[in-house]
């Protein structure tokens, strides 16, 4: 008991303390395979962002039918698709939407569902209950269900998708954000801080916030990957970004139509895919481990 | 359960109601007149609003009737009496595999901690973990249909349609599987009482699969459980891959074409699905965990 909350008064000063910072960094450094997530999604950020520079969308886009469907070769590293367009500069185009849906909505549900889940926590009582019942129903509807009627009804396109990932799992952030909350309200230094009169707000925000953040961005970064699968998977069932626009998920369902002849268009979006997803997963873990050492298996 | 199943009923109906179209556009496409759409709607009782529509549909279900379809005019209770058992052997079959493949794999790679039986294994459920269920799907689709061409790649036509949706999912659940085995198993094996255990003389396979194992696994049925309910509806991706005659794919046709009834049907029957089996997995785990029945038998008492 007592070492958890020296723990959480250490939690409260790490946004504030660089020399928390340097200490986590200094964990986190050593765990090998998260510093190599780090490295690759870097790159992987770092390609979409120049994506323009590495090939233009115009290329990525324009089809040249008399290269169709050539096997990858110095010229074409990842090969040319059914137009003519080459693979690779697809990929690198189709990494700056799944990267951008991917991001966008996990930061947006953190901040939607986490709101949520913290004031439901923090009032408690009937809100509390109504909250609560409300997000049964909706995680009995599966998150993929619920995404795709929705992008139905508000239509294609890269905001009405983040729009409805974001809602489709603001359910799961709110039950993280309210099982964390629970943890510190009934903390001592909460009642201090009402007994002296602060406002719930203030409490909010300068005393639950900082000592549930940790796990927070944990969730957050892990859920970064399961964003950019059900982006994918959207666009597989052909409710996703729509052509001519390259993303990774919908590169694999324009290719699985040569299967049998180019099986290796199938493979590298695919590959991007798992890249991508494998270090922010790798990423969280480390985070994950560097936030709380006593948590580390 | 029932306000559940409500609440999902009176969402979905919100969301289709203000999806764009109408079904009598969709059915007679580009061809059809104002006037003929808008003889079709009323027919299809699409003219009233949708509270009204919303309050017939509830009650033709309190009476099982889920309506017929807009477009193929088939009784909804009917194609999802013959649709939903693919989809829950489909499941069923998935997390079977995913638990022969995780289970042992996690156990073994826990006990053997940092050698190679444990790096491999970690290796490809990072790999797993990180891939999109229909690209696992397709990779599987090159090997067995296209370059060997033992199985078939779509349909369930004879048994061996089922194998690849069942190999699959089986991997994608099996690498979480096995992570989670893992984890709880190399918390359970540092406890004292398997200290003791190995103290008192016991060997090694009984104090990990006797000892260690039965603790091991209670957080790991939990997982299962909730991926038994998730890959009930998660499953849309696979079945629409494999071309499976499930619920999934029979919702997803529903959506795109806004048929309702089709729609409502399927979600709510899905939604019947996931609370048995969180049901049953309650009582499962009630089962298995000797504190649970403990605290029951004390309560009683």
């Amino acid at each position: 008991m007592e070492a958890m909350k020296s723990y959480a008064s250490d939690g409260a000063i790490t946004m504030k303390k660089p020399s928390q910072i340097k200490e986590i960094w200094r964990r986190f450094r050593k765990n090998k395979l998260a510093m190599a997530g780090l490295i690759v999604l870097s790159v992987m950020i770092l390609a979409a962002v120049f994506a323009e520079q590495i090939g233009t969308y115009q290329s990525a886009i324009a089809m040249d039918v008399k290269n169709k469907l050539q096997n990858p070769s110095w010229q074409h590293i990842f090969g040319t698709d059914g137009y003519g367009r080459d693979l690779f500069i697809r990929c690198v185009h189709g990494g700056r939407v799944s990267l951008f849906i991917g991001f966008a909505a996990s930061i947006a549900g953190m901040l939607c569902g986490g709101i949520l889940g913290m004031i439901s926590a923090y009032y408690g009582n009937k809100f509390d209950n109504a909250v609560m019942r409300t997000l049964d129903v909706f995680s009995a509807i599966p998150t993929i269900l619920l995404a795709l009627t929705l992008v139905a009804a508000l239509g294609q396109g890269i905001v009405n998708i983040i729009v409805a990932l974001v809602i489709s799992r603001i359910p799961a952030f709110a039950r993280i954000v309210r099982a964390s909350t629970l943890g510190v309200v009934d903390q001592d230094y909460i009642e201090a801080a009402r007994a002296g009169g602060t406002s719930d707000y203030h409490i909010m925000l300068k005393h639950i916030i900082p000592n549930i953040v940790g796990p927070l961005i944990v969730q957050t970064t892990m859920n970064v990957s399961s964003m950019i699968l059900q982006t994918a998977s959207l666009s597989f069932l052909g409710l996703g970004i729509s052509a001519p626009r390259p993303e990774w998920g919908a590169l694999i369902s324009e290719a699985k139509e040569y299967i049998r002849i180019k099986p290796f268009m199938i493979l590298f979006p695919g590959l991007c895919i798992i890249l991508a997803s494998a270090s922010i997963n790798l990423l969280g873990d480390g985070l994950r481990d560097a936030l709380d050492p006593r948590l580390k298996s | 359960m029932i306000p559940i199943i409500l609440g999902v009923s009176v969402i979905i109906f919100c969301i289709l109601s203000v999806t764009p179209g109408d079904p009598g556009t969709f059915i007679l496409g580009a061809g059809g007149t104002q006037a003929d759409v808008d003889e079709l709607n009323r027919k299809l009782g699409y003219d009233l609003p949708a509270w009204q529509r919303y309050f017939k549909y509830m009650f033709g279900a309190l009476r099982l009737d889920l309506g017929t379809s807009y477009m193929t005019k088939l009784s909804v209770l009917d194609e999802v009496l013959a649709k939903a058992p693919v989809s829950v052997s489909v499941a069923f079959l998935g997390i079977l595999t995913s638990l022969v493949i995780g289970i042992p794999l996690g156990v073994l790679s826990a006990v053997k901690q940092y050698s190679l039986l444990d790096a491999i294994p970690t290796f490809l459920a990072i790999f797993l973990a990180a891939a999109p269920s229909f690209w696992v799907g397709l990779m599987l689709m090159v090997f067995f249909s296209v370059k060997l061409g033992w199985l078939p790649s779509q349909g369930i036509t004879s048994i061996k349609g089922y194998f690849m949706p069942m190999l699959s999912l089986g991997l994608i659940y099996g690498a979480q599987t096995l992570r989670f085995t893992r984890s709880s198993m190399l918390e359970t094996i540092r406890q004292d009482y398997v200290r003791t255990a190995k103290a008192k003389g016991a060997s090694e396979r009984a104090v990990i699969w006797k000892h260690a194992m039965q603790n091991a696994l209670l957080p790991v049925i939990t997982v299962t459980g909730n991926n038994f309910g998730a890959l009930l509806g998660g499953a849309i991706v696979t079945e629409t891959l494999f071309g499976l005659p499930g619920l999934g794919t029979y919702i997803v046709a529903g959506i795109k074409a806004k048929d309702i009834p089709v729609v409502m049907g399927g979600t709510i029957s899905l939604a019947i699905l996931f609370s048995i089996v969180m049901l049953l997995m309650d009582l499962l785990y009630a089962y298995v965990d000797p504190r649970i029945k403990a605290k029951y038998a004390g309560n009683r008492g």
